[in-house]
């Protein structure tokens, strides 16, 4: 029978999210409200909003789950994401910021569209096929772990949850736009940040200790404590390697993350904010492979490892803190499906139906028609998470590696490289992103399960490359970009 | 834990964080040098610089 005080717990925390959502009610009317809350936001916000963002679901039960099943081998994606969390803020986020404050853009379209002084809308039109792709298998993934989360916790079966989920994340988005997203997942982040160092601590301290940790984790499986895993230093090992770095890649260039880019208040923001993303970041994923490794010890036997840590919450902690491990998976999860509705809304209505199409709308009519995308969008990846369900956190990475493989090349040369053409950013977009699935559906099995994000990131780059160095670069942009330089200033 | 696992943790958090921390210091050197940089612009800014200068 389920807990009243779980229950209590998550309605409290879900009444929350709803309130939260007519809060931003107000500053919702216009494109710039709705899609980047009138670039007004703190450092403190954009920087565990960002984090909340990329992380989802996969981070506490995909990530969990990889802690449980492969041990110290994780510590590859700690590296990945640590440092491409670390690189966003230090290299891209600044000039970035720039760039988009003086186009007023407010999506990454509007940014390539400007940058490259694309008057076709190829750059529209290409970003809302990808996005909204790669958007529906995400939030189907996501929706597919909220299903898993309630039916774990709660008993309540595994369509219930997907529908429950939904609802509540429709509403606060749909309702309050990208403020209520941004200090939503900022809540959503904190209580991540808290679960992530308590769980690893109490299943150290219920396996007897570190030591006696340790000793069960050699004793069931010597490659849980080596780097390389079952595979060894061999060719099969490092590839899984550079794959589990490689995942740090899309927060370089991921438009879901850039978004909180552009809606820092100031530049100051950027520099403060950067140092809180790193700490919220490690603490995040050290504590979620920590944790399924003391998961490892504590049940052994689990047919799912992404099912750990409810297992852990269930057997560890009273069910008010049962209540609350619910209530950050569902955060982890709701605070990625908030800013992918929001961007592929923002894809269809600015990029699409806004700019490429002329539609001559006022602003309150367009932020009312991003509202209703935002809702068929969602409806759509219920649809798909209703009829297939799979395994959370390789759905999410590829969908991820999709998404990232298509912008992050093309942002990075143009942020960095004057030499970068319209027509190689074209380029880089359709190649990365076709380089990806291709990769997926025909070739990855039979290539040591190579991640797609490699591939796909190097092929893009390569082609945004290869197609500028033949092709002219617009001497206005050019200048422009020495211009950025130079307000910007070095590095380091 | 054995030893090599340890300097990948170390590395894997050490990483990321010496950049971050690295460019902190950075920015710290540029606001007590009095450069224009993140409260001043040397260029016209995104604050005074908008899209209708290059599309008039």
């Amino acid at each position: 029978m389920t807990s009243p005080v779980i229950v209590g717990v998550v309605v409290g925390y879900l009444l929350v999210l709803l309130l939260i959502g007519l809060w931003g009610n107000r500053d919702s009317h216009d494109l710039e409200g709705y899609y980047v809350a009138g670039k007004k936001l703190p450092a403190w916000v954009i920087a565990f909003s960002s984090n909340a963002t990329g992380e989802s679901a996969w981070l506490l039960l995909g990530l969990t789950g990889m802690g449980y099943a492969i041990g110290v081998h994780a510590f590859w994606i700690i590296m990945g994401e640590v440092l491409g969390v670390a690189c966003a803020w230090v290299f891209v986020a600044r000039p970035f910021k720039e760039y988009t404050d003086r186009y007023r853009a407010i999506t990454v379209p509007d940014y390539l569209t400007e940058r490259f002084r694309d008057e076709s809308s190829i750059f529209r039109w290409l970003s809302a096929l990808i996005i909204l792709s790669m958007v529906m298998a995400y939030t189907a993934a996501q929706l597919t772990a909220s299903g898993k989360a309630f039916d774990s916790f709660l008993g309540t079966g595994y369509t219930a949850g997907v529908w429950i989920g939904l609802a509540i994340v429709l509403f606060y988005t749909t309702v309050g736009g990208f403020k209520a997203v941004a200090y939503s997942d900022f809540l959503q982040g904190v209580l991540m940040l808290g679960c992530l160092i308590t769980l690893p601590i109490v299943g150290i301290v219920q396996a007897g200790g570190w030591d006696p940790m340790m000793d069960a984790l050699r004793a069931q499986d010597p490659a849980l404590l080596q780097p390389m895993g079952t595979y060894g230093l061999t060719v099969a090992g490092v590839l899984s390697a550079a794959g589990s770095v490689a995942i740090g890649l899309a927060f370089l260039g991921s438009p879901q993350l850039l978004t909180r880019f552009m809606a820092a208040r100031d530049q100051k923001q950027i520099v403060n904010g950067g140092f809180w993303a790193v700490l919220c970041v490690i603490g995040f994923d050290v504590g979620a492979v920590f944790g399924g490794m003391a998961g490892r010890t504590l049940s052994p036997g689990l047919a799912d490892p992404e099912t750990i840590l409810p297992e852990m919450s269930a057997a560890f902690f009273p069910d008010f803190f049962t209540g609350i491990f619910l209530v950050v998976v569902l955060a982890a999860i709701m605070s990625t499906v908030d800013s992918l509705l929001i961007l592929a809304s923002s894809s269809v209505v600015r990029d699409v139906v806004q700019k490429a199409l002329g539609v001559d709308a006022s602003e309150r009519a367009l932020s009312n028609l991003g509202k209703g995308v935002t809702v068929v969008i969602g409806a759509v990846g219920l649809v798909v998470a209703l009829l297939e369900v799979r395994m959370i956190f390789d759905f999410v990475l590829f969908a991820w590696s999709g998404i990232a493989c298509a912008f992050t090349p093309v942002v990075l040369l143009s942020l960095f490289w004057k030499g970068t053409t319209k027509a190689g950013a074209v380029a880089g977009m359709v190649v990365g992103f076709a380089t990806t699935v291709i990769w997926v559906r025909a070739f990855k099995a039979d290539f040591y399960d190579l991640y797609e994000m490699i591939p796909g990131f190097f092929a893009g780059l390569l082609a945004c490359w290869l197609v500028s160095l033949f092709t002219q670069a617009d001497s206005e942009a050019v200048a422009e970009l020495e211009s950025i330089r130079e307000t910007v200033g070095p590095t380091f | 834990m054995p030893a090599d696992a340890w300097l990948l943790l170390i590395v894997s958090v050490g990483l990321g964080l010496g950049v971050e921390l690295v460019y902190m210091r950075a920015r710290r050197r540029e606001g007590h040098m009095g450069r224009r940089g993140d409260t001043g612009r040397r260029g016209r800014s995104g604050d005074e610089r908008t899209r209708e200068d290059r599309h008039p």
